[in-house]
């Protein structure tokens, strides 16, 4: 099979800029994957972007201000998992042999609807009800609690850790660290979850170039697994994340490596508690051991594997479209061993994105690639 | 969604028009709709939340749901085609048992379009591998494994018309 690299990386700062648009936004993150990767319009041989809430086209606008028209221009929407499911669609397409170089982009502007939480569909019957993403999650966190013996300051440690890792990135929404403490005198948003445990909104834009060819890095990355698979209806098991669980055993088998051989994981903390599940999930410890596995401290920005030394959704922020390839090029930074990023230079990375909201599902999409350095 | 002093677009839309959508019959234990189904008390812009998914008997709520006559999956709400086989025809109207059981619940602390905060939502489950999400009517004494029933309430309030449609409430209160 036809190996693909992440050739070049780019991302913006997250954070809210309504004066911006999803052109503008996604311009400067495009320019400096292209330059990373070092290559010429006349290289890139299709463009894909994901994204929700920008309208029409936004693949074929931002590639009209790149000078990148004439191709193919692939929209994606997927929830919170756009741009890992665009990305999944580029390297399928590179795998077949159809095209060699790809720009794949993530961009989204939140801050344009004002303030407050998601437009979720209002025609969807658990919408119409209430339900809101903090509060899908928050059933899961009650479910969680009560059946293993992770505590609600287990809960607030998921968030003071990836708040302390968003303090050090400069790219983070939010840089202020918090003690558990205060993320649990935060005020509540749906119980047990406190403000400080819900990912907020904003705006940002990522973008990588991924090509048959490794690109100019020093130590080429390269795609080990590329997996995008959707969820199930039903009464399912709150405690459990079968979509991810699912997603990862397909991609451990891809790669041909297990979670063990993992040294940087950036994952969908969209909430406290998506962390402590997904931990589960993709394997890295059993069912009920994530918080024995979050005190151990393996999974802090020091730690034998960190999660979320970004800051994750909690505090790098979650521009919805812009999360999966912003995932891409955390881990890309960490495998090539770039300046900021975590003492302990990684083989292999994984990243991790569902997308929810709507009636019926667990989650409605979930993505995970893996990264390797070569 | 109307706007306030208009008519509701769906008053003169025939009920349960026969269709593509429509090839189904009510089945076996389910009550005989009314006369005039729920929409004759209901204020004028009042929006019913999925109008073939339940009826009112008198504060209770019976929930509709569809079962295929070719392979028996439930489907709530009423399908058009079985999700399992994609049977078109054959599909029967069925209630969904009640109580139901809640799977879990929370309360929401922000407010949401027509939803005073705070409020109450609950995962309920149904025989039949269903899974709603609903409101809890009230929500002091109620946790994962209560059985509640469906009762008829305003989910959403709002100034071109409410949004009506089922709560939950504790089984047996």
């Amino acid at each position: 099979m036809t190996g693909v690299f992440v050739a070049g990386i780019g991302m913006t700062g997250f954070g809210r800029f309504p004066g911006e648009t999803v052109e503008s936004l996604a311009l400067p993150a495009c320019l400096d994957a292209l330059a990373d990767a070092a290559v010429a319009a006349d290289d890139i041989d299709a463009v894909y972007c994901g994204n929700v809430y920008g309208g029409m086209l936004p693949a074929q606008r931002i590639a009209g201000q790149l000078g990148l028209t004439g191709r193919p221009g692939y929209n994606v929407e997927a929830a919170c998992s756009s741009s890992a499911v665009a990305l999944h669609l580029a390297v399928q397409a590179i795998r077949a042999g159809q095209i060699r170089t790809a720009l794949v982009a993530g961009v989204e502007q939140l801050s344009a609807s004002g303030p407050g939480g998601l437009r979720l569909n209002a025609a969807d019957p658990d919408i119409a009800q209430g339900l809101t993403m903090p509060a899908a999650y928050a059933m899961r966190a009650q479910a969680y609690l009560a059946a293993t013996r992770a505590t609600l300051r287990d809960l607030a440690a998921v968030a003071a850790k990836n708040r302390g890792n968003g303090s050090l990135n400069p790219r983070a929404q939010f840089r202020t660290p918090a003690t558990i403490d205060e993320v649990l005198a935060s005020r509540p948003i749906a119980d047990p979850l406190t403000l400080l445990q819900c990912c907020g909104t904003g705006d940002g834009a990522a973008a990588a170039v991924i090509s048959r060819h490794p690109g100019p890095a020093g130590r080429p990355v390269q795609i080990t697994a590329s997996v995008a698979t959707s969820g199930t209806t039903g009464q399912h098991d709150l405690t459990r994340e079968p979509l991810t669980e699912r997603a990862a055993r397909a991609a451990y088998a891809e790669a041909g490596i297990g979670p063990a051989d993992l040294g940087t994981i950036e994952l969908h903390d969209a909430f406290s508690i998506a962390e402590l599940l997904y931990y589960e999930a993709l394997g890295l410890c059993g069912y009920g051991e994530a918080a024995s596995l979050l005190r151990s401290g393996a999974t802090t920005r020091d730690g034998r594997c960190p999660v979320n030394a970004s800051g994750g959704l909690l505090a790098r922020g979650h521009p919805l479209g812009a999360t999966g390839i912003a995932q891409v090029a955390e881990v890309t930074g960490q495998l090539r061993g770039t300046a900021g990023a975590p003492a302990r230079q990684p083989r292999h990375g994984l990243t991790h994105c569902t997308g929810g909201g709507i009636t019926g599902y667990d989650h409605a999409a979930c993505a995970i690639h893996i990264l390797s350095a070569a | 969604m109307s706007a306030p002093g208009q008519a509701d677009p769906a008053a003169g839309r025939p009920a349960a028009a026969p269709g593509p959508g429509r090839a189904r019959g009510p089945g076996p234990g389910l009550p005989p709709p009314a006369p005039e189904p729920a929409r004759a008390p209901q204020p004028p812009g009042a929006t019913r939340l999925l109008p073939d998914a339940w009826r009112q008997r008198g504060s209770g709520v019976c929930l509709i749901a569809t079962r295929c006559g070719h392979c028996g999956t439930l489907t709530f709400p009423p399908a058009a085609a079985c999700p399992r086989c994609w049977q078109r025809a054959g599909l029967r109207e069925e209630p969904l048992a009640q109580p139901g059981t809640v799977a879990a619940c929370t309360v929401v602390h922000t407010p949401a379009e027509g939803i005073p905060a705070p409020y109450a939502l609950a995962y309920v489950d149904f025989p039949g591998g269903i899974r709603l999400c609903g409101r809890l009517e009230s929500w002091d004494d109620i946790a994962p494994g209560d059985r509640v029933t469906a009762v008829a309430g305003v989910l959403r309030s709002r100034p071109g018309g409410d949004l009506l449609g089922w709560l939950f409430r504790k089984a047996g209160s």
